[in-house]
């Protein structure tokens, strides 16, 4: 019997294919501008069709959908066979995935489309395309399918970064300089990131002899043998795709790309954090629980990578003035708190994890839109003259959410609570004590970065407005586009943020529910804490000059370290790229002037010595020609009779 | 008179034959136009590179990878044409059926050289030879625009490089092989040092040089193979001795005749080491393998475009398919024991060829050195003796050489239509060209391996056969994370180059030789249809590579499969007429044996 998920299966990634394809010809043949609308009703058909699935899959008795062949990739015999098949399947998780990363696509496309100038038209194609590789990503579970959608999206993110040029052709423009460098870093470290995916996804293929994700993670009996045979096999491929999703969630220490992705555009930013390449990052840990249960290193590292990310990305995201940077450190900051969770592996904590991807997924893309609408109009307006409905709606948007994104009640505190929980395997260490630590400090700075944003966006002023939404002489007084339906899309997200997901979880019973209501003691603790922050935040932000001097220059210095981004670039440009460089400039060296010289310099000798050998021929010695005569024909004779016997 | 269907049968048995026949017919009738209408010259020439191109594609649809003969063998040469050139040949009972078939009947005891022109694809040549017919398209197209003047010599040479190449690829003879190699030096050199850049005539010289002295290295090795035959199957009592020149009895007799021990084994242990070091010094020369790359490097920031697009996409490949044809079949003995210095220099060589490439500023270079990096990959890939990774080897060998074929097509345009790309050129080199720009693009994103296109498929599949190694070896863990590190090198390289195409900040006008940057924003000569359409079918097979790998593993595999039979990695079984044949010639070196013991 046919699968009756089948056809929503193929629908989701394919739509988004359709779409791409639609635009393109449509830009092609007609306008040679392509429009966003066919990425919004694209984006909105895969929601449809994702919450569909998440019914349909939750209504299963196995709690899955699929398998769906598509088509067979590569397949090799031999004695090591080789199969690669793009097969879709659908677990909850990545039902709930899917719909999550579909319906911030569809608020960020629309926020895109407010915009409306040529760049961001240009970008839908391949926001598409990096959406069609992120639902793959989700589906599919082969592992070198995974690798191939895995770069695809990064691929679709490096030309989503990359504007295109403007029409007028503007080419003297410094700021094309500065995006270039900007790119190529953020690529570079995504580059960088994918070697260890890639590695893993090899040495899984040598360790287990397949690459099917299902056979690899579901047979546990073939786990165990393979740990038997070889224990630290399983704790380099377990760090190597850490070290992959490290590098796209903005992990320390490869957070530096952040500052690079917020400054050069916003919401091609905002659908590569909240929907695209983080989300299908952290998939990919979940997706390979099985492989870090045997690992404890791994599991160990990967919490203490988040924890410290946890507080690094809050304390920068806390000191920045360039509000859509400080959402984005915010966000590796909450992803952090999710890498602590999955690294202590209970089953408590998977959940929790979860319940905070979806929950913080949605709900920052609402800030993310928000923002921007509070950006453009800034840009657009004196301060004095800002207070509208459109923004007023969206600051208060904005508020909700960073109340509800910082009172501990999605998810943090389920996160803190499952860190907390006695872990056998680990009772020996300190490091789960460390780990809570900073997770705990961690949340109070979060909350003082969003909420200081909130401040930022209030008193930005007009030119900061402009620099920070990527826009190039805006003429002021300009009415901008109305904000309405940005604004509706923004409070969608929050609702999804903050009650379709803590319903999904409770309707399709996704694991332990307690952890969604915490007690009243502790709820009201969090919001008092907050409530702290948010004055503190208003004094040392809002207001920094009402505090007494001592103070302001007592805690300069952590802003200013923060600003810095504690010199992450300096760093790796000291310990990595300039070395390289040097290497490289090395080996050119000896390329040309040594090895290019020594080999080419005696290959070409060797006709000059011929022709000094053949000189005594032209100079008529007689005698040097009749024995080169005589030596050949000695020869041939030779080999003539040899034929004969 | 022939009915349609005997016509399209007779056409598809001699496709090959027809796309050596089809260049050369193109070159005489260029020739003869040369006088009498000479601007119809590249007209022709398009013309017949479109029908060599079809017949390619033909050929490609007309090989059946599981197609059996009579007995249930799988015949992995197809399309073949099997002609004798020497009078009244020895049979032996090694023959294949198909020489049989076409050999005057009753054998003689003369030892007439068994010359003969066969010519036919497997699974690994068939490739190859797309990949030539597919970038000659471009080289063609690279001829005509503007207000160049036709040179009829030009086109002339160039389809005959073209017949040499495939040649090469195709031919089943030693002689057939030996002619062919050392045709594609002369005609390189004559194409450079005539109509090549500044320093073309050094750069000829030295190219010359290098490929020739490769071409008698492995002709060396060729006749090394040939006398090693003819001792091998000779039988002490002075009756019969097979001096044959037919490659497939060579590879296919030699490892059997080596196994199966007594004086065959001894003398092939003797003689196999020179032959062996001939052979890889030579295909390394010709891949080019470092530390032999310069020649490349060397010429081809000097060559024409059409030149540079057929050098480094197929002119490079011989080497590759010189590895898989003979070095891998032919020493399975000796390769295990030193594949593991081969292949740390291969890939030891890419990651140095990648950082160099990172340090050059000039765009062919870097071109050119990528595809050093890239080719000491698929080399490396090829030699780690197992089915993924040669099938690897082979697929991104035709994969990269379709990229840079296309990458030095467009630098090319460029280059004519800026009138020169130096070192130093901060010009924003696409302003207002965006089909140049798209183009440039894909291609720059498929030779770094983006998913989806030829880099991805044939580079991951590469990689796992790196990985997995010879069951001998073990592992090859080292040489996969220095290899991937190469990879990611050329990849920051690929992403400098893209600033350097489409950045526009560095602008400073009077710099340019061009005139100033609005000049160039306003001129606008943009891709021609007729170029688009001359780089469609590559860029088409680029995404089908990447796409659908399978249906090129699929007809790859069984030649492949063969190859490495002698390594243990493959299960394919012996077909029951080799295994006769086999059976046969063992009995026959056996004899030495027993007769050598009783003495």
């Amino acid at each position: 019997m046919a699968d009756p998920a089948a056809p929503l299966i193929i629908l989701i990634p394919g739509v988004h294919l359709l779409t791409v394809l639609l635009s393109l010809t449509w830009a092609l043949l007609s306008t040679r501008k392509p429009s966003l609308w066919p990425s919004i009703a694209g984006c909105g058909v895969a929601a449809t069709a994702a919450i569909g699935l998440l019914f349909q899959v939750s209504t299963s008795p196995d709690g899955s959908a699929g398998p769906v062949r598509l088509f067979d990739w590569a397949s090799l015999g031999g004695v090591f066979p080789l199969a690669v098949s793009i097969e879709l399947q659908a677990g909850r998780l990545s039902c709930l995935l899917l719909s999550v990363v579909n319906l911030v696509a569809v608020g960020v496309t629309m926020q895109a489309a407010a915009r409306a100038d040529s760049r961001s038209a240009w970008r839908a194609p391949v926001a598409s395309l990096q959406l069609f590789a992120t639902n793959m990503l989700l589906l599919v579970s082969n592992f070198l399918a995974i690798l191939l959608f895995w770069q695809l999206a990064a691929v679709a993110g490096f030309l989503l970064l990359r504007s295109p040029p403007d029409a007028s052709g503007n080419a003297t423009d410094t700021a094309d300089s500065n995006q270039s460098t900007a790119i190529n870093r953020v690529v570079l470290t995504w580059m960088v990131a994918d070697v260890p995916l890639a590695m893993g996804v090899f040495l899984i293929w040598l360790a287990f002899g397949s690459l099917d994700g299902a056979a690899v993670m579901g047979d546990g009996d073939r786990l165990a043998e393979v740990l038997q045979r070889n224990p630290a096999l399983i704790t380099v491929i377990c760090f190597c795709l850490l070290a992959a999703a490290v590098g796209r969630c903005a992990q320390f220490p490869l957070l530096g790309w952040l500052e690079d992705s917020a400054r050069l555009s916003h919401w091609p930013n905002a659908l590569l954090q909240t929907a695209t390449l983080m989300p299908g990052a952290v998939y990919l840990l979940f997706f390979a629980q099985p492989l870090f249960v045997f690992s404890l290193d791994a599991c160990l590292l990967t919490s203490l990578l988040g924890a410290i990310t946890a507080l690094l990305a809050a304390w920068i995201a806390a000191s920045q003035n360039h509000a859509p940077a400080a959402l984005s450190y915010s966000t590796a900051s909450h992803l952090g708190l999710i890498f602590a969770a999955l690294g202590s592996g209970t089953s408590l904590a998977l959940d929790a994890a979860a319940f905070h991807l979806a929950a913080h997924s949605l709900i920052k893309a609402a800030l993310f839109v928000t923002s921007a609408i509070l950006l453009r109009r800034a840009a657009r307006t004196e301060t004095s003259s800002r207070s509208t409905p459109d923004t007023r709606l969206a600051y208060t948007i904005f508020f909700a959410g960073a109340l509800l994104l910082c009172c501990g009640l999605l998810g943090q505190n389920a996160i803190l609570m499952s860190l907390r929980e006695p872990q056998q395997r680990v009772e020996a260490t300190v490091l789960p004590t460390i780990v809570d630590w900073l997770c705990t400090i961690s949340i109070g700075v979060q909350a003082m970065a969003v909420f200081r944003t909130l401040f930022l966006l209030l008193s930005v002023r007009a030119a900061e407005a402009a620099a920070a939404e990527g826009a190039k002489d805006v003429p002021r007084g300009d009415a901008a586009s109305p904000a309405a339906p940005e604004n509706v899309a923004a409070a969608l997200l929050l609702v999804g943020g903050a009650v379709a997901v803590p319903w999904a979880f409770y309707q399709f019973r996704f694991g332990n529910l307690d952890f969604l209501l915490p007690e009243t003691e502790t709820a009201g603790l969090n919001l008092g804490v907050v409530l702290l922050v948010v004055v503190c935040t208003q004094m040392f932000y809002a207001r920094p000059r009402q505090l007494p001097i001592g103070l302001r220059g007592a805690v300069e210095p952590f802003g200013r370290l923060g600003r810095d981004l504690f010199h992450l670039d300096e760093i790796f440009s000291l310990a990595v790229a300039g070395p390289v460089r040097a290497i490289a400039q090395v080996c050119r060296f000896a390329d040309q002037y040594v090895l290019g010289r020594l080999v080419g310099g005696f290959p070409g000798r060797i006709p000059q010595l011929v022709a000094l050998a053949a000189k005594p021929m032209q100079n008529e010695a007689v005698q040097f020609y009749v024995l080169s005569l005589l030596i050949a024909t000695t020869s041939l004779l030779a080999v003539l009779l040899w034929f004969q016997g | 008179m022939l009915s349609a269907d005997e016509y399209w049968s007779l056409v598809a048995d001699n496709i090959v034959l027809l796309l050596l026949l089809v260049p050369l017919l193109g070159v005489v009738v260029v020739a003869c136009l040369s006088s009498i209408a000479q601007g119809a010259v590249h007209q022709v020439a398009v013309a017949n590179t479109l029908m060599t191109f079809a017949l390619s594609a033909a050929m490609m649809a007309n090989y059946e990878p599981t197609r059996t003969d009579s007995s249930g063998d799988p015949v992995l040469y197809q399309m073949t044409t099997d002609v004798a050139w020497s009078v009244r040949p020895v049979e032996s009972p090694g023959m294949h059926k198909t020489e049989t078939a076409t050999r005057p009947a009753g054998g003689s005891d003369r030892r007439v050289p068994d010359i003969r022109f066969a010519v036919g694809v497997d699974g690994i040549s068939l490739w190859f030879v797309l990949l030539t017919a597919t970038l000659m398209l471009p080289a063609v197209a690279s001829l005509s625009g503007g207000n160049r003047q036709v040179v009829w010599g030009q086109y002339a040479l160039l389809l005959l490089l073209e017949t040499a190449l495939i040649g090469t690829f195709v031919v089943l003879d030693v002689i057939g092989l030996c002619i062919c190699l050392s045709a594609v030096p002369l005609l390189l050199f004559f194409l450079i040092g005539h109509w090549g850049g500044y320093g073309r005539r050094a750069a000829a010289y030295r190219l010359f040089l290098f490929q020739q002295a490769a071409a008698l290295l492995v002709m060396l090795g060729l006749i090394a193979l040939v006398v090693s035959h003819a001792w091998m199957t000779r039988v002490p009592s002075g009756s019969t001795a097979e001096l044959t020149f037919s490659i497939r009895e060579l590879v296919g007799d030699i490892p059997t005749l080596a196994a199966g021990g007594g004086l065959a084994r001894q003398y092939w242990s003797n003689a196999s080491p020179l032959a062996f070091t001939v052979f890889l010094i030579g295909f390394a020369m010709l891949v080019p393998l470092f530390p032999l790359h310069g020649w490349l490097t060397g010429a081809l920031d000097q060559t024409p475009t059409a030149v540079a697009v057929l050098l480094i996409g197929a002119g490079t490949k011989i080497g590759c398919y010189g590895f898989a044809r003979f070095l891998v079949p032919l020493f399975p003995g000796l390769l295990p024991s030193a594949v593991g210095l081969i292949l740390l220099a291969c890939v030891g060589g890419a990651l140095y060829a990648a950082l160099v490439a990172l340090a050059q500023r000039d765009v062919l270079r870097t071109t050119a050195l990528a595809c050093v990096a890239h080719q000491g990959l698929c080399v490396a890939a090829l030699l780690s003796l197992n089915l993924v990774g040669a099938c690897g080897g082979l697929l991104h060998a035709v994969g990269q050489g379709l990229c840079f074929g296309v990458l030095a097509f467009l630098v090319g345009a460029l280059e004519r239509r800026r009138g020169s790309i130096t070192p130093h050129d901060t010009v924003p080199l696409l302003l207002g060209r965006w089909r140049l720009g798209v183009c440039l693009l894909f291609v720059v994103l498929a030779a770094a391996g983006v998913p989806g296109l030829s880099g991805f498929a044939g580079g991951t599949l590469m990689f796992l056969g790196i990985l997995r190694g010879h069951p001998a070896l073990g592992p090859g863990l080292g040489l996969m994370f220095w290899g991937l590190l190469a990879v990611t090198v050329l990849g920051w390289v690929f992403l400098l180059l893209i600033r350097r195409c489409f950045a526009a900040s560095s602008w400073e006008p009077g710099e340019s030789s061009s005139g100033s940057l609005d000049e160039w924003s306003r001129s606008a000569d943009d891709l021609t249809s007729g170029e688009i359409g001359a780089l469609l079918p590559a860029l088409l097979l680029i995404v089908w590579i990447g796409i659908c790998p399978d249906f090129f593993l699929e007809r790859m595999e069984p030649s492949v499969s063969r190859t490495l039979t002698a390594y243990g990695t493959t299960l394919v079984e012996e077909p029951q007429e080799d295994a006769e044949r086999n059976a046969s010639l063992r009995e026959r070196v056996s004899v030495p044996n027993s007769t050598e013991a009783a003495r």
